[in-house]
């Protein structure tokens, strides 16, 4: 069996409908797990006080809000290369989650940032180039809209994605490639031992987890959306052509 | 509500905001999913 199966719409829908269910079942229930134990069971941080609560859901954003764009690189190259409509509208569908997640992460980074730096916001490396990565899930979804034709828009968003892919591995790697700027390099690893207090690290990991499951559900529902409006439009245009 | 002494404030609004968009993100969802189903079986009905 080839993965490249899974590019067929109804192959795709039937595989995935079954599974929507429990992978939204299983976010929820992370998340709340996750964010509760962070905000009501973890003691306040020797350096931030009770404002280190902040990151238990500033960093799942932000790790999502890059990611998203990761994934939608992937499954763009998918589409310019393999012609696999299932792919491009994943693209799609997973544009709209990330620019939430980033608008989240720029959101509590600010709320983060004034305590802890005594400023809402900084023209340094790595919020700058989070903050155009936001522009930029702003941009695509425009172009997906502003383009009739549903193969062209897919090219065009395609070349944005790989373009924007710039500035989405900046915000990851800004604070390391400049070595300056207000925000510091990754507070959280898989290495519990050296970066954080055990306190923090599994409400941490379960928001992490739980949001990593909530933009894989919403991401199945929206394409399986999205493949239903196309093969609705596809009827459409046959029902008009007959007609005329 | 909590308090979370000085930060009581940013560590509420950072959550509210969070849960906020979360849950906005999923209305929207559903509510495109449900209409894209409901143009397609009236699409199908059309088509025959």
């Amino acid at each position: 069996m080839s993965i490249w199966e899974y590019a067929n719409p109804k192959k795709f829908m039937a595989t995935t409908t079954p599974v929507i269910p429990w992978v939204s079942w299983a976010s929820f229930g992370l998340i709340l797990v996750g964010l509760g134990w962070g905000l009501f069971l973890t003691p306040a941080a020797e350096n931030f006080e009770h404002s280190v609560k902040i990151l238990f859901v500033h960093v799942p954003s932000v790790l999502m809000a890059i990611n998203a764009w990761f994934m939608m690189l992937v499954t763009s190259l998918i589409w310019l290369v393999r012609r696999h409509h299932v792919s491009a509208l994943a693209a799609r569908a997973a544009a709209p989650i990330g620019a939430v997640m980033t608008l989240i992460g720029l959101a509590t980074g600010a709320i983060w940032g004034q305590p802890t730096w005594g400023t809402w916001w900084a023209w340094e490396p790595r919020l700058t180039s989070f903050l155009i990565l936001f522009l930029f899930y702003l941009g695509y979804i425009a172009l997906w809209s502003a383009i009739e034709d549903q193969d062209t828009a897919a090219d065009l968003t395609s070349v944005l994605c790989i373009v924007g892919s710039v500035f989405a591995v900046l915000s990851r790697y800004a604070a390391i490639f400049w070595g300056q700027g207000l925000h510091q390099s990754a507070t959280f690893s898989a290495d519990k031992e050296t970066n954080i207090d055990p306190s923090f690290w599994w409400p941490a990991v379960l928001s992490m987890g739980g949001f990593v499951l909530f933009f894989i559900a919403l991401v199945l529902i929206r394409t399986n959306a999205l493949i239903r409006l196309r093969r609705a439009m596809a009827l459409e245009a046959r029902a008009n052509r007959g007609a005329s | 509500m909590l308090d979370f002494g000085k930060h009581t404030f940013h560590v509420w609004a950072s959550y509210g905001v969070t849960v906020g968009l979360l849950l906005a993100l999923i209305v929207a969802s559903l509510v495109q999913a449900r209409a894209a189903k409901a143009r397609l079986d009236r699409a199908e009905k059309t088509d025959g």
